[in-house]
């Protein structure tokens, strides 16, 4: 990056020096800011969202300590209150300044400014706003998280976040609170108390001022909060309390939404609730390379959340694309709880113990032992008429006999298996086989499903979108770029990655 | 501090010390912000600790629970317990939570009191809490100088105390200008958005006070308060105040202002009651409508500008002997000749007026009385050949007669009445026989359209008496002379009588126009009309409920009425007959007019509707609600329409394109020549079916109407009041679905676009010029017609004649008569006229962008008084600083009657006559000219 540094610095007779690509970059991220800038006149933040768009090539080519210091030296009035602390950030310190400055500025559309109140010239809020993005972006592609965490702390959340209240700063707003926890999280301070309350607070303030967007987006990210601090109660609470807004928000954080809601059921003992949801979010979040991450994540919840519910997936769930390597140690459970082997079952429990930490899915696949003796009392009761709790307590390698009995029982009270336990003389016989269809049973399954297509139907026919007439549809092109192998392996569902198509 | 949880602090609530409590709830409302979802769990605990007065904390736990509230979205209850925390509230406070709680508190009060004003029954108890914090909030606003945002939400909140105080306080201390500025806010807000006809009144009523009490009088403000009043006592005080302080040149002003925006009504008692007083006649004069009638005749005549050669082509290409056709061309021509006095056209077809059968014949003749319209004084000179007792043989000539003679008198026609209403009594013992029956038919029309909006009972009575005869011609006519008679009085009996006959008459006619005739009486009326809306829809009568749509019209014409549009809305989509979903559609352009703009997108929808009957409504509701505003987005929607494959929503989607482009030039909207060709084209076309060719040639008729000096305006610009005028003249227009003739209702519609500059002294028009600050050209008629008034050049000029040209080209091809000389004049001059508008229209065009700008010119060209001056213009025009003569009120847009002081009044200057002086046989008064006593006769 730096080898080719565009000479920032002064020369001898004034002359702005700049190498070819740096130029380019400049120029690239000016279109950008005049996409966004048309959302500064016409009100329309469809502008900005273009714009955001951008986000992912600038970052690629053009976002570099060089541009970036001489877009804001150009851009910048020099009695622009954010001209020195951007440059701070982005110059480590350094000074630096561009000649002709005035001039270019001059040259730049009246809608990248707006004029203050004290009658001085500012950058309008749309592009500052913007701006700080990619400051917080640059600081975290280069690798300065603690910088990255003052400039957020220090700058954009007093002086952007909490100052600027125009309605089209909605999308950009998210996305900078985005970049603020992703801070947070390189420093490895993911349950940050203080952040909570101040995201708490601004989502009031986003609530009362309608900006969906944002205020789903911090909605995510406090609920994140919480289940980082392994605070679910609380996350519950709040979740009950807030409305998660359905208008103007993006799918990607719906899905996200839905993926925390399901979480916190799923640790509520509500699997059922909880399989809609991660369903849902599985359903509702973009399937495309940079939303792999969370789709990952979402379907080892999915896999763990079945297994609880006494389902077990179909194999072809392991074997999706992109997927097999990520879940891989639930290929493993799930094999184990389909067994009923509690022997396996602990073993590939303390092998895998680091990954499913790592995943937040640990406490829920310990869960999974009793799913697993269950299993095995099945298998046994369909094998044999007639069993003594004994020997179900050696198959199953169980600590005593009681143990056993309790496992049956509950077994037979959840309508695993159909069977009689005689108590006096220790042993278990198994009934006859209910014949299914004459109960309600196939009745209620079939309900189920039909509502759950009907519901998927209706909510397809409300996200549908009419293209207007004599309008052209906007070009929806997904960049479908960087799906390198490295991301076939196991990512983080917060990884920063996925937020180019994604968030 | 940082608490991660309020647990601690809310186990504490369960404490029985009270100290301790206190303390806790100290505590949660410092973290509140960031716990509130764990706080909101003990909510019930709370609010139970703020019902317990004897508790100290009970305060404090009130703003907590309100917090809570507040945090989780339930503004009401949090407002609630706000107002319960008292002191612990803290108002000034600078925090996101009291700026909502305020601003909740104010919209809770502001919704209570507009309950307690708007129904009847229901009186709410404000807290008087809520009260202090809404004008606590006002006198922050007064504070800071915020004067505008106190009246509006003084106004919204239905405190008219707090608006007078504040305006009491401005005149004061502030300067004039600022606190007339306070008042003209105070007056716009009021006519534009205040819907309690009760409180307006009592708005206008305080202002009128307060206008009066200023040291400095504005009267024209007043009189735009008494214009929006219309009520007689204002009106009279405000002309008694104008005598007493001897302002004789500003009482013309108002009295001409009157006259154009203000009711019949309150004018023909103004007369009778000035009358009383020994007022100046010339001003009685004036009132009565007679000199402005006359101006307008003078200019119309003077500048007529008619399209002769596109007429005469419509004509030779509509057969006469269908009376469909024949009808038409007489519609278009009484429109193109609106108001000019000039028969020319009939006088020169008497052969083609000859083919006209029955009612056809009815319809011709009353073209005449468009043609003459507001002629005063010559009108019934003008129609007596035709009227009944003359040679006329035809029932159909003298029916017509009499019903141009009230078209001719529309809105003035006191002095026709008498002689209508005579026509009917002696008549209305013969009903049935069919040469009476038409002639009664004429006659009614004609009475209502002399009497409208007047409430005569006696006319009320007369033609009453038709209606029991029940038969279909006459009594169809009575029932809608009685509404157009009745137009606006809300008179319950009325309304009663007439939805009692419609439910008795078997005839489907008389039906329709009763139910109509509901309609116009209720003009104006709003929610006091909603009674006879509800029955009227509820009935299961079609055409009754065809009536009940109009009566939505009608009832909240302009008002933008979100309850009416929703009801109009749910009729235009769900009624089981096609009639009433149309007029439904129809009627939404009515209540939408004075927000036009919104029109084509509610309506968008409604245009792609599978019923052609809804499409037909969609397009006239547009051409009446964007009438002569060329608004682009509606033109768009109907461009497809105009294609339409069924015959009728084509002709509506033509004529209401006419409407839309009134007074347009290809310069200011470059579509016009393309529509305007499309209705040669459809006139022309031979696969056309007839009720389309019908439609363009009325379109044609509509957008050279008035010799191309009117333009179709239902709100006054100055008052901001509507034009009743106008909008009976389109609703009557409308029913031409069903009875052509009421199509010359349009007439009542045309306002000529005129700046007309006339002395204080005698009223007369001056020969002057005025700047006009724009690009010469953009505004003005085509350039040959300032060279030399030639008709057939001019109307080269704006392409549509072109193709005519063309059209006569090829026409001369095939039979080979015709003057070639005059075709070849013709084309180079075509040619010439086509390019330079066309350099023109791309100067126009390069920025179109700042639109305004481009037609703005620091160097002003020259117009001469009596000239036309569109309503688009009228902001570039001014009079010459300094000049010899300055108009008498100040304001921006120059246009209308406007009356001017002389400086120089010994000097003479050349005058223009007008229609009446010329046709006076008693001379008119000649200029004044003074001798001055020091001439000695001796020296002579």
């Amino acid at each position: 990056m730096t080898a080719d540094m565009m000479e920032v610095d002064t020369n001898g007779d004034g002359t702005l020096v700049t190498k070819y690509a740096e130029e380019n970059a400049v120029e690239s991220i000016l279109e950008t800011l005049k996409e966004i800038s048309r959302a500064t006149t016409s009100l329309d933040s469809r502008h900005v969202w273009r714009g955001l768009k951008d986000l992912s090539s600038i970052r690629k080519s053009s976002l570099n300590q060089a541009s970036l210091a001489a877009l804001v030296n150009i851009l910048y009035p020099d009695t622009s209150a954010f001209k020195d602390p951007l440059l701070k950030y982005i110059n480590d310190n350094h000074k630096s300044s561009v000649p002709n400055a005035e001039k270019l500025r001059s040259e730049y559309p009246a809608s990248f400014y707006k004029i203050t109140p004290q009658k001085t010239i500012e950058v309008s809020a749309e592009l500052n706003s913007f701006f700080h993005l990619l400051v917080q972006l640059y600081l975290l592609d280069s690798k300065k998280f603690t910088e990255l965490v003052t400039f957020n702390t220090k700058i954009v959340i007093p002086t952007i976040l909490d100052i600027y209240n125009y309605r089209s700063l909605d999308l950009i707003n998210a996305k900078l609170w985005f970049y603020i926890i992703m801070g947070y999280e390189s420093v490895e301070d993911i349950a940050n108390t203080e952040i909570r309350s101040t995201m708490i607070k601004s989502l009031k303030t986003a609530s009362l001022k309608h900006d969906n967007e944002t205020k789903a987006m911090l909605i995510n990210l406090i609920l994140r909060n919480f289940l980082a601090d392994g605070d679910v109660n609380s996350a519950d609470d709040f979740v009950r309390k807030v409305e998660f807004p359905t208008t103007n928000v993006s799918n990607p954080l719906e899905a996200r939404y839905y993926f925390y809601l399901s979480k916190i059921n799923a640790i509520q003992l509500d699997y059922t609730t909880a399989s809609d949801f991660v369903i849902t979010a599985i359903r509702k979040a973009p399937h495309n390379a940079n939303s792999l991450g969370f789709l990952q994540q979402a379907h080892k919840l999915q896999c763990v959340i079945q297994l609880l519910m006494g389902d077990i997936p179909e194999l072809s769930f392991f074997h999706q694309k992109d997927m097999q390597q990520s879940l891989y140690p639930y290929y493993h459970l799930t094999n184990t709880v389909k067994l009923g082997d509690l022997k396996k079952f602990s073993y590939i429990i303390s092998r895998f113990k680091t990954q499913l930490i790592h995943d937040n899915n640990y406490q829920l696949c310990v869960r999974l032992r009793s799913n697993v003796i269950k299993t095995g009392i099945r298998m046994i009761s369909l094998t044999y008429k007639k069993i003594s709790l004994k020997d179900i307590c050696l198959k199953l390698r169980l600590d005593s006999e009681q143990a056993a009995e309790y496992m049956v029982s509950r077994s037979i009270r959840d309508g695993v298996i159909e069977a009689n336990i005689n108590h006096e003389k220790g042993y278990i016989e198994t009934s006859e086989l209910l014949n299914v269809y004459d109960s309600n049973n196939p009745q209620k399954t079939f309900d189920a499903r039909m509502q759950f297509v009907t519901q998927l139907h209706d909510e397809s026919v409300m996200a549908m979108r009419y293209p207007e007439d004599n309008k052209k549809t906007k070009s929806t092109s997904q960049n479908n770029d960087a799906d390198s192998a490295d991301y076939l392996d196991d990512i983080s569902d917060f990884s920063d990655i996925d937020d180019l198509g994604f968030l | 501090m940082s608490l991660t949880s309020a647990a601690p602090l809310l186990v504490l609530l369960n404490e029985k010390d009270d100290n301790i409590k206190s303390y806790a709830l100290q505590s949660i409302n410092e973290v509140i912000d960031a716990e509130w979802s764990e706080v909101s769990n003990y909510i019930s605990n709370i609010e139970a600790l703020s019902d317990e007065t004897t508790f100290e904390g009970h305060k404090m736990a009130a703003l907590v629970a309100s917090k809570v509230y507040y945090n989780l979205g339930e503004y009401n209850l949090a407002v609630r317990f706000a107002l319960a925390a008292e002191d612990c509230f803290d108002i000034n406070e600078k925090s996101q939570y009291v700026e909502t709680i305020v601003s909740k508190s104010i919209e809770m009060y502001i919704h209570q009191q507009t309950r307690n004003n708007v129904e009847e029954d229901t009186h709410i108890q404000i807290e008087p809490k809520l009260t202090s914090i809404f004008e606590r909030m006002l006198e922050k606003c007064v504070n800071a100088s915020e004067f505008k945002l106190a009246l509006g939400i003084a106004l919204e909140g239905y405190r008219l105390d707090i608006v007078e105080r504040i305006l009491e306080s401005r005149i004061a201390e502030d300067t004039e200008s600022n606190s007339l500025k306070l008042l003209n806010y105070v007056l716009t807000t009021t006519s534009a958005t205040i819907s309690n006809s009760n409180f307006r009144t009592k708005i206008l009523k305080s202002l009128f006070k307060l206008i009066l009490s200023m040291k400095n009088i504005d009267y024209f403000t007043a009189s735009k308060v008494v214009v929006n009043l219309n009520e007689l006592e204002y009106a009279v005080e405000l002309f008694d105040t104008l005598k007493a302080n001897n302002c004789k040149s500003i009482s013309y002003q108002i009295a001409f202002d009157l006259v154009s925006s203000g009711s019949q009504g309150l004018l023909t008692s103004l007369i009778k009651d000035l009358n009383g007083k020994c007022f100046d006649p010339v001003l009685l004069n004036i009132l009565s409508g007679l000199t402005t009638c006359d101006y307008y005749n003078t200019f119309l005549h003077q500048n007529k500008n008619t399209d002769i050669g596109l007429l005469n082509k419509t004509k030779s290409s509509l057969d006469g002997k269908f009376s469909l056709f024949h009808t038409g061309v007489s519609v278009a021509n009484g429109f193109m000749h609106a108001g000019t006095t000039d028969n020319s056209f009939i006088k020169a077809n008497l052969p083609w007026l000859g083919k006209a059968q029955n009612w056809a014949k009815f319809t011709a003749t009353a073209s005449l009385g468009v043609i003459h319209k507001g002629n005063l004084t010559e009108g019934q000179k003008v129609m007596s050949p035709y009227l009944p007792g003359s040679r006329a043989s035809s029932r159909y000539i003298k029916g017509g007669s009499l019903y141009g003679l009230g078209l001719l008198n529309a809105g003035f026609g006191i002095n026709v009445l008498s002689y209508l209403l005579n026509i009917i009594e002696e008549n209305s013992g013969t009903v049935g026989d069919e040469d009476v029956d038409v002639l009664l038919h004429g006659a009614s029309l004609g009475a209502g359209l002399a009497a409208m909006g007047s409430h005569d009972n006696y006319a009320y009575e007369t033609l009453r008496e038709v209606i029991f005869h029940d038969t279909a011609t006459s009594g169809d006519a009575a029932a809608l002379g009685i509404g157009l008679t009745m137009l606006g009085s809300g008179d319950q009996d009325c309304t009663e009588n007439m939805s009692a006959f419609a439910h008795e008459t078997n005839h489907g006619n008389i039906k329709r126009s009763l139910a109509l005739s509901v309609a116009l009486i209720n003009y104006g009326c709003q929610e006091k009309a909603d009674v006879w809306i509800e029955k009227l829809l509820d009935d299961e009568d079609s055409t009754i409920r065809y009536g009940g749509a109009f009566t939505i019209a009608l009832a909240y014409v302009g008002t933008s009425n979100n309850g009416a549009v929703k009801k109009l809305l749910h009729v235009a989509v769900s009624d089981s007959d096609d009639d009433v979903r149309r007029a439904a559609v129809i009627s939404l352009g009515f209540v939408l007019c004075r927000d036009y703009a919104t029109v084509p997108r509610i309506v968008e929808l409604l245009s792609k509707s599978h019923n052609a009957h809804v499409r037909c409504g969609t397009a006239l509701a547009l051409g009446i609600a964007c009438a002569g505003r060329a608004l682009d987005e509606a033109l768009d929607v109907l461009e497809p329409l105009a294609k339409d494959p069924v015959d009728y929503v084509r002709q509506a989607a033509l004529i209401a394109q006419a409407m839309i482009t009134i007074q347009q030039t290809d310069k200011s909207n470059q579509r016009v020549t393309e529509i305007n060709k499309n209705f040669l084209s459809v006139v022309t076309g031979k696969h056309q079916e007839a009720l389309a060719k019908f439609g363009a040639c009325i379109a044609q008729g509509i957008s050279n109407a008035g010799g191309r000096n009117v333009t179709i305006q239902l709100e006054n610009n100055e008052t901001g009041t509507l034009d009743t005028k106008s909008i009976v003249g389109l609703v009557m227009f409308t029913q031409f679905w069903y009875w052509y003739p009421l199509a010359h209702f349009l007439s009542l519609s045309f306002t000529p676009t005129a700046v007309i500059a006339v002395r204080e002294t005698d009223l007369a028009i001056p020969k002057v010029e005025l700047n006009c600050f724009a690009k010469e050209g953009v505004f003005d008629y085509p350039k040959m017609y300032e060279e030399e008034a030639n008709k057939e050049v001019e109307k080269v000029a704006t392409a549509v004649l072109s193709t005519t040209a063309r059209a006569k080209a090829r026409a001369k091809k095939t039979k080979k008569d015709k003057d070639e000389k005059e075709d070849k004049e013709e084309k180079p001059a075509t040619n010439e006229e086509e390019t330079t508008d066309e350099t023109k229209a791309s100067n126009v065009d390069a920025s179109s962008d700042e639109y305004s700008k481009t037609k703005y010119s620091s160097k002003p060209y020259k117009i001469q008084n009596l000239t036309r001056v569109l309503p688009q213009q009228s902001r570039y025009v001014s009079f010459v600083k300094n000049g010899r003569f300055a108009p008498v009120r100040k304001l921006k847009n120059t246009a209308g009657i406007i009356v001017v002081s002389d400086s120089k009044p010994n000097e003479p200057i050349e005058l223009i006559e007008t229609i009446r002086e010329r046709n006076d046989i008693n001379a008119p008064m000649p200029p004044p000219f003074y001798v001055s006593d020091e001439i000695d006769f001796d020296n002579l």
